[in-house]
C-alpha cells in the first residue's frame, strides 16, 4: 500500500471537533477519507463533509469497500492518510476487502437502546462484539481513545 | 427550496434562540446534547401541534442523539424549525425528514465550530486582549480595560451574530443553506487569522521582554541569560509535547532551585 | 469569611457559562479575572492576573466531547487567591499569582473529574426523559434540562469553597512560611511564563511564512517602543488595526 495511515478510526460523527482540531493536529495528516456508503450516497452530506476541509489537509468521501483501492492509487503515493468509519461493521467490510490496517481506533459509537455503555463516548451491542473480534483475530489492535491527550484503552478488557 | 417559508411567528423564533443558550445544560454521555436540543424546540413544538399527544411525539423524536458546537447548532435549529414546519403544513406530502438533515449536518458543524471559534478567533482575539493588559502602564485601570472589553467585544459579534442568525437564516433558506456553507471558505479564515496572530504575538512578545528587561531580574548578568535560557528550555519543552501543565510545574522547580543557589 | 461565601457562589455561577449555559466567554480567564478584581476591591490586580492566566492556557483547545482539565475554575480560584495572599501575606503580585497558579490547578483537575460523575448523572436524568414526557408533559423536558445546571453549580461551589476556604488558610500559612530563594524563584516564574503561550502558539502557525510575520513585527514594534515616548498602548492599538488590514488583504491561491 502506498500511503501511510495516520490514524483509521470508528466514529459514528465521522467529521467532528475532536477529529478536525484534535486527531489533525496530533497526526497532521494529509487526506481525512470519509468511507462510508451512506454519505457517498448523500450528496448534501457529501458536501457538508468536504467544507470541513483547511489549508493542512483535504476531505475525501469513499465507499466501504472501495477504500482499499482509492489508498492503492499511485496519485495517493506517500500521501498520510486519516482514515474514518461510522461503524464497526464497516471496517471489516473493508478489511475483508483488503484494505491493511495494523490498527483501529474507536472513537465514538453513540448510545442506543439495546447497546450497553462500555465508555464515556462509547456504546457497543453483540454484533459489535463479533467485529471487533474479527479484527482481533486479523492481528488488528483496536483501542478506545476519544482525543490524543486521553490513555488508549485496550478494547478486549469489555468484549 | 422553492416553496415560500411557512408561517413561523417572531416570537416562537425568538423563543427558541433563547433557549438555544441552555444547549448543553444537561449534556450527558449517553445522547449529549440531546435534551438541550429537545428543550430549544419546545416552543416550536407548541407552535405546531396542538395536542398533548402529538406534541409529546414529535418532542420525543428530537431526544435522539445529538452533539455540536453550540454556536452552530442555531443554524441546525433554524433549519429543523423550517422543516418541521413544512411537514405539519403539508401533512400528506413527503418531506425531507428533520431528523435526518439533523444528524446529516451536526458533525460537519462541530467541526467547523471547533476549528472557527475555539482553534482560530478565541485564541487570536484572547491575544489581543491578554496584549493590551499587560502593555498598559501598571496601576492605570482604563488602558487594562480595553483587554477584556476588545474580547469580549469582538468575540461578541461573531458568537451572538451566529447564535441569533444561525437560527434565522437557517429558517428562511432551509436546506438551501447547505449550498450558502459550501461558500464559506475556512482556508480563507484561517490564514487570515494566521497573520492576525503572528502580528500580534510579536507585538505582545515585544511589550513583553521590553518590560521584562526594567525587572529585578534582567539587565545584569546572569539575570537576562538566565530569562533567556529557561525562554529557550520552554520552545523545546513546547516541541517535544509536554503539556502546558507539565511544563509550569518543571520551571517552577527549576526556577527555585536558581534562586536556591543564589543565581538570581 | 462571609466574602469567601459569595464568592463562592459568584464563582460557581460564572463557571457554569463555561459549557452549561450561554458561553458568552465570561468565563474566561481575563474577563472572569477583572470580576473577581473587582468584587475583591483590585481590579487592576484582577486584570492582570487574569490576562497572564488567559495567556498561560490560551493554547488548550476543548474539542467536543471531550473534557479537559477545567481551566474555568482553576483560573478563578487564582485569581482571587493571588489577591487574598497580596492582601494578607503582602506578598509581591509575581509570586503570589504563581503560588496561586500552582495551588488552584489541582482544583481544575478535581472539578474535570467531578464533570465525568455529573454526566453521567444527566445519563440517568436523560434515561427518564421519554417516561417523564408520557406521564408529565413537555414541562418535564424543563425540568430535566434545567437541573442539570444545578448539579453543576453545586460542585462549583463546593470546590470554590474548600480552596477559597479551608485551603485558602493553610496556603497562606504555607506562602508565609516560604524561605526568600523560593519566592524570588516564583517570581522568576511570572516573568518567563508568558513565553510559554507564545512558545505554544508559534508552534501552531501553519507555514513558515507566517512564522517570519511574527519575528518583522516582534523587531519593528520592539524598535518602536525604544522611540515612542507616549503610551504603549496606542502602538498597540495602531498594531492590532494594522494587523487586520494586512490579514483582510491576503487571499488563498
Amino acid at each position: 500500500m502506498s500511503v501511510h495511515f495516520v490514524l483509521t478510526r470508528i466514529d459514528d460523527r465521522l467529521i467532528h471537533g475532536q477529529v478536525a482540531v484534535g486527531w489533525v493536529k496530533a497526526t497532521t495528516p494529509d487526506v481525512l477519507l470519509v468511507a462510508d456508503d451512506q454519505v457517498l450516497q448523500n450528496p448534501m452530506q457529501r458536501s457538508l463533509m468536504e467544507i470541513t476541509a483547511t489549508p493542512a489537509f483535504e476531505v475525501k468521501v469513499c465507499g466501504v469497500q472501495e477504500a482499499a483501492e482509492v489508498c492503492d492509487r499511485a496519485e495517493w503515493k506517500g500521501k498520510r492518510v486519516l482514515l474514518l468509519f461510522s461503524s464497526a461493521r464497516d471496517v471489516t467490510r473493508a478489511v475483508a476487502a483488503g484494505l491493511p490496517v495494523r490498527e483501529v481506533n474507536v472513537g465514538g459509537m453513540r448510545y442506543s437502546p439495546g447497546k450497553r455503555q462500555i465508555l464515556k463516548a462509547v456504546a457497543i451491542d453483540q454484533q459489535d462484539v463479533a467485529h471487533f473480534k474479527q479484527l482481533l483475530e486479523k492481528n488488528i489492535r483496536v483501542s478506545i481513545q476519544m482525543v490524543p491527550t486521553d490513555e488508549p484503552v485496550d478494547i478486549r478488557k469489555y468484549l | 427550496m422553492s416553496a415560500p417559508a411557512p408561517r413561523i411567528k417572531t416570537r416562537t423564533l425568538l423563543a427558541i434562540i433563547v433557549r438555544s443558550f441552555f444547549l448543553q445544560s444537561c449534556w450527558n454521555f449517553q445522547g449529549m446534547q440531546n435534551l438541550g436540543f429537545g428543550f430549544s424546540l419546545i416552543p416550536l413544538v407548541k407552535a405546531l401541534q396542538p395536542g398533548r399527544e402529538a406534541r409529546e411525539a414529535m418532542l420525543k423524536r428530537h431526544l435522539e442523539f445529538f452533539n455540536t458546537h453550540p454556536y452552530c447548532a442555531s443554524i441546525i435549529l433554524g433549519v429543523v424549525t423550517r422543516l418541521e414546519a413544512e411537514a405539519a403544513e403539508n401533512p400528506g406530502q413527503q418531506t425531507l425528514q428533520a431528523n435526518q438533515v439533523k444528524s446529516g449536518m451536526m458533525g460537519p458543524l462541530a467541526a467547523l465550530g471547533d476549528m472557527v471559534f475555539w482553534a482560530m478567533l478565541r485564541p487570536a482575539l484572547a491575544l489581543a486582549g491578554v496584549s493590551f493588559v499587560l502593555a498598559a502602564p501598571a496601576g492605570q485601570v482604563w488602558p487594562a480595560l480595553l483587554g477584556p472589553i476588545i474580547f469580549l467585544g469582538l468575540f461578541s459579534v461573531a458568537h451572538l451574530g451566529l447564535r441569533v442568525g444561525g437560527v434565522l437564516i437557517g429558517f428562511h433558506r432551509g436546506i438551501d443553506i447547505v449550498t450558502d456553507l459550501r461558500r464559506f471558505n475556512p482556508q480563507l479564515l484561517s490564514r487570515r487569522i494566521g497573520i492576525f496572530t503572528a502580528v500580534m504575538l510579536g507585538a505582545l512578545g515585544a511589550i513583553y521582554t521590553f518590560q521584562s528587561g526594567a525587572t529585578e531580574f534582567a539587565g545584569r548578568w546572569p539575570g537576562t541569560g538566565i530569562l533567556l535560557a529557561l525562554s529557550g528550555l520552554l520552545f523545546l519543552g513546547v516541541r517535544k509535547g509536554f503539556s502546558a501543565t507539565q511544563l509550569f510545574y518543571g520551571l517552577i522547580g527549576l526556577a527555585v532551585a536558581i534562586a536556591y543557589f543564589g543565581w538570581i | 469569611m462571609e466574602y469567601v461565601v459569595w464568592l463562592s457562589f459568584l464563582g460557581a455561577l460564572l463557571a457554569l457559562d463555561q459549557a452549561m449555559v450561554g458561553q458568552f466567554m465570561i468565563s474566561q480567564p481575563l474577563i472572569a479575572g477583572a470580576l473577581i478584581g473587582a468584587l475583591l476591591g483590585d481590579l487592576p490586580a484582577g486584570l492582570l492576573v487574569g490576562a497572564m492566566l488567559q495567556l498561560i492556557w490560551i493554547g488548550v483547545l476543548p474539542v467536543g466531547a471531550y473534557i479537559p482539565s477545567d481551566h474555568t475554575i482553576s483560573s478563578g480560584i487564582a485569581t482571587a487567591l493571588t489577591i487574598m495572599l497580596m492582601r494578607q501575606q503582602g506578598g509581591a503580585l509575581g509570586a503570589c499569582l504563581i503560588f496561586a497558579l500552582a495551588v488552584a490547578i489541582p482544583a481544575g483537575w478535581l472539578s474535570g473529574k467531578l464533570d465525568v460523575v455529573v454526566r453521567h448523572f444527566n445519563s440517568r436524568l436523560a434515561r427518564q426523559a421519554e417516561p417523564w414526557l408520557n406521564q408529565y408533559g413537555l414541562r418535564s423536558i424543563d425540568a430535566i434540562n434545567l437541573s442539570g445546571l444545578i448539579t453543576a453549580f453545586i460542585r462549583n461551589f463546593v470546590i470554590y469553597l474548600l480552596w477559597l476556604g479551608p485551603l485558602a488558610i493553610l496556603f497562606g500559612l504555607v506562602f508565609g512560611l516560604l524561605p526568600l530563594p523560593v519566592t524570588r524563584g516564583l517570581g522568576l516564574v511570572f516573568w518567563v511564563l508568558p513565553m510559554l503561550p507564545l512558545a505554544i502558539l508559534f508552534d501552531m502557525l501553519e507555514k513558515n511564512s507566517i512564522r517570519c510575520l511574527v519575528v518583522a513585527a516582534f523587531a519593528l514594534i520592539w524598535v518602536a517602543l525604544g522611540l515612542w515616548s507616549g503610551q504603549a498602548v496606542w502602538l498597540l492599538a495602531a498594531t492590532m488595526v494594522a494587523g487586520a488590514l494586512l490579514a483582510a488583504r491576503s487571499r488563498v491561491r
